[in-house]
């Protein structure tokens, strides 16, 4: 959720502190791993919040628009060779986290929660503080615009 | 029919599941007549897949160790400002 390696250690070293210090607080049957994400994702937030403010960017709505008799201007690439790939350290993995640095925070920790950490929509609007309707807006904005830097990055191999 | 446009705005709904009955008959109608917006939420799906993936990229051994050694620090700091409460002895 956070941009930077330096930022991301303290992140962790923040979350391990605190789980130890909460360790009283962890319910046996509730899975660790999930207490553990929970612990990082509010040192993520709580870093976001901190952190000095960033210009608001606002997202472009990257779908396709439809005009009088025409929706789809463009071909819709297929996105299926990238996934058989392994995207830990090759290029379009990288492209990929280079593209989700870039979203502004509000969008990228909407992402991060919803697609990384599987969270319901129901926790992401909880933890955010926001309404389910604001996040769903800005999950699809976040999603379209991924889609379309991955698209234009296969388009560019061709 | 459905435009394009509102097609593609359903695909959150319809991957959460959380697309009405009627939301749902709409979005497979548009599809089984759309071949372009069948094949962008094939691509919308395979995104979410690949950010994912992309995501969780493995922690380099250098960093966890920083943070091993950082943590180490803190416990020792913190443990040494904390008081003692029981009078015995510190338990870290
Ligand atoms: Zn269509």
């Amino acid at each position: 959720m956070v941009r930077s390696e330096a930022e991301a250690q303290d992140v962790v070293q923040e979350t391990f502190m605190s789980a130890f210090r909460k360790l009283d607080s962890y319910r046996a049957e509730a899975p660790f791993r999930g207490w553990l994400f929970r612990i990082a994702s509010n040192a993520s937030l709580m870093r976001l919040r901190t952190r000095r403010r960033r210009p608001e960017v606002s997202m472009v709505l990257r779908r396709p628009s439809c005009s009088e008799d025409d929706c789809h201007q463009r071909p819709v690439v297929d996105l299926r060779p990238l996934v058989s790939k392994s995207l830990e350290d090759e290029e379009p993995g990288e492209r990929l986290r280079r593209s989700t640095d870039a979203l502004p925070d509000k969008y990228r920790s909407v992402l991060v929660l919803s697609d990384f950490d599987h969270r319901a929509m129901k926790e992401i609007e909880e933890e955010l503080g926001l309404s389910v309707s604001a996040v769903k807006t800005r999950l699809h904005r976040t999603r379209l615009s991924i889609r379309k830097d991955l698209e234009g990055y296969l388009a560019g191999q061709v | 029919m459905l435009r394009c446009d509102a097609a593609v705005d359903m695909l959150l709904d319809a991957h959460d599941g959380t697309l009405s009955s009627q939301g749902r008959q709409a979005l497979k109608g548009h599809l089984s007549q759309c071949p372009s917006c069948t094949a962008f939420q094939r691509s919308y799906e395979h995104s979410i897949t690949l950010t994912a993936q992309a995501l969780a990229v493995k922690l380099p051994t250098q960093v966890s160790a920083r943070i091993y050694t950082g943590m180490t620090q803190r416990f020792r700091r913190e443990c040494a400002q904390s008081p003692r409460t029981d009078g015995g002895s510190r338990s870290c």
